[in-house]
């Protein structure tokens, strides 16, 4: 089903410029590797080893961390929306 | 042998007299505490009575560089202000970058410091190593900016001006040390402090350089971790290269980093921070702009075209003046934020401390505490961006609710509001909070209580580790589950220790990010030609962080007895939503196994006896200990 992937700001370069990229899953897990499928640039930002998503990212299902929800198995619907961010926090 | 990399003269200027006196602090001080609040904190343990007002005369404020400072290290372009803070009664100082610092080495000098106060505005004038102190009657009531351009237009573009605006002439607690027309040393109220004095600024005119022990060397350091680390990649390199700050502003609020309405709201109440954040933020970008040599270039220059709040040119908000007027206050105008950060720089505040008493207000008023005849019309309800910016303007001018309410900051505004004012009041001994929240990081809960200056997010912690913003190869002791609040000790104290160290050589805290960790000992050991090794800067780095808090006890603060947060700020009740919902902070486990590990008395954070005598620090113990 097609749901909306948020790109991190630094990463749009890897994207054109793209905030929020249409992709297909039905996982967050999936979707995160149909968003690595069309822009490779990101693949190993996003899983610098297979299936293990990278370790200073975060992932939102719309409002809430999947952190707590099933991870990468977390099950998506049509029109949510799964933000990347990277957690850093500071300045 | 004379350490390189300084220059061996600091100045003291008595404004009473108008007498200037320079002195070497010499090799060994320049050892054991490098410089900035390092070397800073020395001269004012050591000169300064126990005791004073900060505002008075005696008080003694200072501007100093680090051995980094003007050299080739990334990102040595810093300067930190330090005296006792009129805010928190605490050992204050603030950290600010731009081109100022540089300029200060090269016009001869590693610092000045300033006693009395002048009957008349005057500015200090440093030259070749010399300082004349001259009248500022033409330069007062001008704004940062202004004040700026007219001090190039007497002395030459070179100049680099380090000032206070009309904030700091009203003496306002608000007040900051404004340099490049937006760089702000603005925390701990040293802007208050220079406008006691009514020192208007401290022009430098660089004529020489930095002279360093093995310049090859240093830059051979430099050019590796160039070629290494600042490329494309590297997360926190490609954060601050294209976006800088702001970069991070949309995320925090998802996260539950930035605090959102006024601390008690989540990403639920403030449902598009993109508004405010990244791409928007660079979509007004005319130019970037970086610090002295600096290869991330972080800052920028923005444009807001029309409407309301067009600025023709200003400095790009930061992340934490985006989250303190935009998050804080359910303010998604990117414009009306922009404005607020071009009064604040103008008028010479501090964009924290501005913006969250502004979100103090409005809760305030949300509540009925206060109403619109207390604020002259003004209906400051959340969100209300041309409420926001005409309360921000006010506290500039010192005019209206503004100025005359919350031109000094929360804690003063208690005073003035009175009854149920109180319980809106987020800010920690006086000091208002950074954009940092301890229910996604619990150990920036402890730092705000366990460093000498309360309230503060750059001072180093086991939050820094939490949040992701550590160098590489930094090599602390590993904590798994930040929220597992026993046994964190260690790690916070070695991150903290880092941080001394960081903020005493002149160095910036982002480009810290991006540099690995064990360059700095390599800078300081090239620049300096004195050894430094990862082992022997925690060392420095202990000695800075327990003379620092040492000044605390001396004042009779006991951080860790004395200062609390507020309830909300840690969780109690916790947040219902959002990705910290449920988390309540066990602050005082944190702060405990800190002191622990520092060597700090567990309950009190009392440096011991032992402490301060295996770091070399006799003096204090017998000080604090008999």
């Amino acid at each position: 089903m097609a749901v909306t992937a948020r790109v991190p700001p630094y990463w749009r370069k890897h994207t054109d410029r793209q905030a929020d990229v249409l992709v297909e899953g039905s996982t967050v897990g999936e979707v995160l590797e149909d968003l690595a499928r069309r822009f490779p640039e990101l693949r190993e930002r996003l899983f610098p080893a297979p299936g293990e998503l990278a370790g200073n990212l975060s992932v939102f299902l719309n409002q809430e961390s999947v952190v707590r929800r099933g991870g990468l198995q977390t099950p998506v619907s049509a029109g949510d929306r799964v933000t990347v961010i990277l957690a850093i926090a500071g300045g | 042998m004379a350490i390189k990399a300084v220059m061996h003269r600091v100045a003291f200027v008595d404004l009473n007299s108008g007498q200037v006196t320079y002195e070497d602090p010499g090799d060994e001080l320049y050892a054991q505490y490098l410089g900035g609040y390092g070397l800073g904190a020395y001269i004012l343990y050591t000169r300064q009575r126990a005791g004073v007002d900060p505002l008075s005369p005696e008080a003694m404020l200072g501007i100093l560089t680090g051995p980094l400072t003007g050299t080739d290290a990334i990102t040595g372009n810093r300067f930190i202000a330090v005296g006792k803070s009129p805010k928190t009664g605490t050992w204050g100082d603030a950290n600010c970058g731009g081109y100022f610092g540089p300029a200060l080495k090269e016009a001869g000098l590693d610092g000045i410091f300033f006693t009395g106060a002048a009957a008349e505005p005057v500015y200090a004038l440093v030259e070749n190593g010399e300082v004349t102190i001259k009248p500022a009657t033409d330069y007062w009531g001008l704004d940062t900016v202004d004040t700026e351009e007219k001090f190039q237009g007497a002395y030459g573009k070179k100049a680099r001006v380090a000032c206070i605006g009309p904030a700091g002439e009203r003496v306002s607690a608000l007040a900051a040390i404004i340099n490049d027309g937006g760089r702000a040393a603005g925390r701990s109220g040293l802007g208050m402090v220079m406008g006691s004095k009514k020192v208007k600024a401290v022009v430098a005119v660089p004529s020489g350089s930095v002279e360093v022990a093995d310049p090859d060397g240093l830059k051979a350091v430099r050019q590796g971790v160039l070629k290494e680390h600042y490329k494309a990649g590297n997360p926190a390199y490609e954060l601050f290269s294209n976006y800088g700050t702001c970069g991070i502003t949309a995320g925090s609020v998802q996260t539950g980093d930035a605090p959102i309405m006024n601390w008690a709201g989540t990403v639920h109440d403030f449902p598009e921070p993109e508004k405010i954040s990244d791409d928007a933020v660079i979509a007004t970008q005319t130019r970037k702009y970086g610090c002295w040599r600096c290869p991330l270039a972080c800052g920028g220059h923005v444009k807001i075209e029309e409407g309301p709040y067009a600025v023709e040119s200003a400095h790009k908000p930061e992340y934490e003046t985006l989250a303190a007027f935009g998050s804080m206050c359910l303010n998604d105008s990117l414009a009306a934020i922009t404005k607020c950060n071009d009064i604040c720089n103008r008028m010479g505040m501090d964009t924290i401390s501005a913006g969250c008493t502004v979100a103090f207000a409005i809760e305030c008023y949300e509540r009925g505490v206060i109403t619109p005849d207390d604020t002259g019309g003004l209906e400051l309800n959340w969100g209300n961006h041309a409420a926001i910016v005409a309360v921000t303007e006010q506290m500039g001018n010192g005019t209206g609710f503004g100025g005359t309410v919350l031109g000094d900051g929360i804690k003063a505004a208690v005073q003035r509001i009175g009854a149920g004012a109180d319980e809106a009041a987020m800010h920690c001994a006086g000091e208002e909070l950074p954009m940092h929240d301890p229910r996604l990081s619990p150990g920036i809960g402890a730092s705000f209580i366990i460093d000498a200056t309360p309230g503060r997010h750059t001072q180093y912690g086991s939050w820094l580790d939490e949040a992701n913003f550590l160098p590489p190869d930094l090599g602390q002791p590993v904590h798994a589950d930040k929220y597992v609040y026993n046994g964190k000790g260690e790690n916070g104290a070695y991150i903290s220790r880092w941080g001394h160290v960081v903020n005493a050589s002149g160095l910036c805290m982002f480009g810290c990010t991006v540099t690995p960790a064990p360059a700095v000992p390599q800078f300081l050991t090239t620049a300096m030609g004195v050894e430094y090794t990862m082992d022997s800067i925690q060392e420095v780095g202990g000695r800075i962080g327990a003379l620092r808090m040492a000044f605390n006890v001396r004042e009779g603060v006991r951080n860790a007895i004395d200062f609390k947060l507020p309830r909300r700020v840690l969780g109690d009740p916790p947040l219902a939503q959002g990705d910290t919902a449920g988390v309540t902070v066990d602050n005082a486990t944190e702060i405990r196994d800190y002191c622990v590990a520092m060597g700090w008395d567990a309950e009190s954070g009392v440096p011991t006896r032992e402490t301060l005598e295996a770091l070399g620090l006799d003096f204090v113990a017998k000080d604090l200990h008999g």
